[in-house]
């Protein structure tokens, strides 16, 4: 039992010394604390009350307290003292088989180990509630259950435990992710810059400049392929509004590839002549991205807050011409009216000359 | 002649009308029963209960309004207490099953002024015989099915 249940009976009891203990008022004692959850103080109060029977059969005259009432609340302590014992094997065993093997670091290990995670938590959310349905109490000792100690513990389990445990892995990932981010960030400022020289000297063809763009493009998906796989570790999911954090990462590793990221993508924007609604769309989609990267890595002290920043890249997209559909001219008038008096004036001519054959002289008969 | 002969019928009669006599035992645990706005109290909790006390009356008389009161029952009497109460109230109901002769008892006559805190109720005694046993101020009183109040269970 723990010290503070032991504390509150030794109070109890001995304010009762005096007068014999009150069957009644242990019989409410235990529906009390059994209600908070303390299954084992009621079970003790119970045991007091029955002891407090034997020895004075009078304090229960019609022995309604020892065969009807104290059975009952003995029976939902013991009940709820199982359900505790198979909710803190539950906790323990998934603590103990939760393994999660080692996976090329990268966004698709990422992907699995976070669905590994959030499978293994929900299976725990559904065995605990299958232990408490097939536990059944009283309802006025149901909501106590909540309150218990071994739940809270199935609780921070199923919501933030097994997202640490994945914090082991996403550690060893982290340096590798890290580096990668790097290294692409590395080539993107090489790929950028030389495809500013061939634009200014105008030293490369059609063909040479449309493949550096594309180069560029790539390797910009890449590296947010990057910051998104290390955003996903810090807060367990893709969600930016979920910030359970199973990842710790050091100094400004992130941080300089981050802010260059997005300068580079305002940089993009500003060279952008105009998009189409579908480019526009990606964009924007894009500028979310980033956005919620900065809510992410703010809230977790990965990197400063860059709202200033953000701000110049909303300004950016927002600024980004869009092409609208060109509507089909329509075929001029002035064309029709010539076309019509072209025709008419053909037919008048065919009219004229049918006409004038058709009134040509008739030769004078010779009459002998 | 003839009404002599009835004298001897009505019994007769009464004792075949089909009202029988069945064992009841009016009982009950302690309960603690909130006061609502209107003074009235449900006597069970939520679905079972049975009856509705009001105690305008009763808290006018004690000069104090409870937010609870705890009542018990015994051989069909409902005793009544509440913490900063100066009397344990004492309620018959009425065979017209909507009203109740209350009445006041002071356990500790020899000191008018008191008021009663750490209030407990209970049962005690025989099957037969039991008294309710009112604990209050580290004390307790045993008071028996007539309302008498005794200092020790007899």
């Amino acid at each position: 039992m723990r010290l503070i249940n032991k504390l509150f009976l030794l109070l109890l009891l001995s304010g009762k010394a005096l007068l014999g203990q009150d069957v009644q008022q242990l019989y409410d004692q235990a529906r009390e604390v059994l209600a908070a959850g303390q299954y084992d103080l009621a079970l003790t109060l119970i045991r007091e009350a029955k002891a407090e029977i034997d020895r004075d059969p009078q304090a229960d005259p019609n022995q309604v307290f020892a065969k009807r009432l104290l059975p009952q609340v003995e029976k939902n302590a013991r009940t709820m003292g199982e359900l505790a014992a198979a909710l803190q094997a539950l906790n323990q065993s998934v603590q103990n088989d939760l393994f999660f093997q080692d996976l090329t670091p990268g966004p698709e290990a990422v992907r699995q180990y976070t669905t590994q995670a959030k499978e293994a938590s929900l299976d725990l959310v559904r065995r605990r509630d299958e232990i408490i349905r097939s536990h059944v109490l009283a309802p006025e000792y149901r909501s106590a259950v909540r309150g218990l100690p071994v739940y809270a513990q199935s609780e921070q389990l199923a919501s933030v435990g097994i997202m640490d445990r994945l914090s082991e892995q996403f550690e060893r990932m982290t340096t590798v992710l890290v580096d990668s981010l790097n290294a692409v960030d590395l080539r993107y400022r090489w790929a950028t810059e030389k495809l500013a020289k061939l634009v200014k000297t105008n030293a490369a063809n059609k063909a040479q400049m449309e493949q550096m763009s594309k180069e560029v493009a790539r390797l910009s998906q890449e590296r947010l392929n990057y910051i998104n796989s290390i955003a996903e570790m810090l807060v367990g999911e893709s969600s930016a509004e979920s910030f359970n954090r199973p990842v710790t990462l050091n100094g400004n590793q992130v941080e300089n590839a981050f802010i260059q990221a997005i300068q580079s993508e305002i940089a993009r924007l500003r060279s952008l002549a105009d998009v189409d609604s579908t480019e526009y769309r990606e964009l924007a989609h894009n500028y979310e991205k980033i956005a919620s990267y900065n809510r992410i890595f703010a809230k977790n002290r990965i990197a400063a807050d860059q709202s200033a920043l953000i701000a110049q890249y909303k300004a950016a997209l927002d600024a980004v011409p869009v092409r609208t559909p060109v509507a089909p001219k329509a075929p001029r008038r002035l064309f029709y009216y010539v076309a019509t008096a072209l025709l008419l004036a053909i037919l008048v001519v065919i009219l004229v000359a049918a006409s004038k054959k058709r009134s040509a002289p008739v030769p004078p008969s010779r009459i002998s | 002649m003839k009404k002599r002969w009835m004298v001897f019928l009505l019994p007769i009669l009464a004792f075949c009308s089909g009202a029988r006599r069945v064992p009841f035992e009016q009982y009950s645990v302690a309960m603690t029963l909130a006061v609502e706005p209107d003074s009235s109290v449900f006597i069970g909790t939520d679905e079972k209960f049975n009856g509705v006390l009001w105690l305008n009356q009763v808290f006018e008389t004690e000069g104090t309004a409870a937010a609870s009161v705890k009542l018990i029952e015994n051989f069909g009497r409902f005793y009544l207490c509440a913490d900063q109460f100066k009397n344990v109230w004492i309620l018959q109901p009425h065979k017209d099953g909507v009203s109740a002769k209350a009445k006041a008892v002071d356990v500790t006559p020899e000191d008018e002024t008191d008021v009663y805190t750490d209030i407990g109720l209970s049962r005690y005694g025989s099957r037969e015989n039991a008294m309710v046993r009112f604990r209050f101020n580290n004390r307790q009183l045993f008071i028996d099915r007539k309302g008498g109040v005794h200092e020790t269970y007899q």
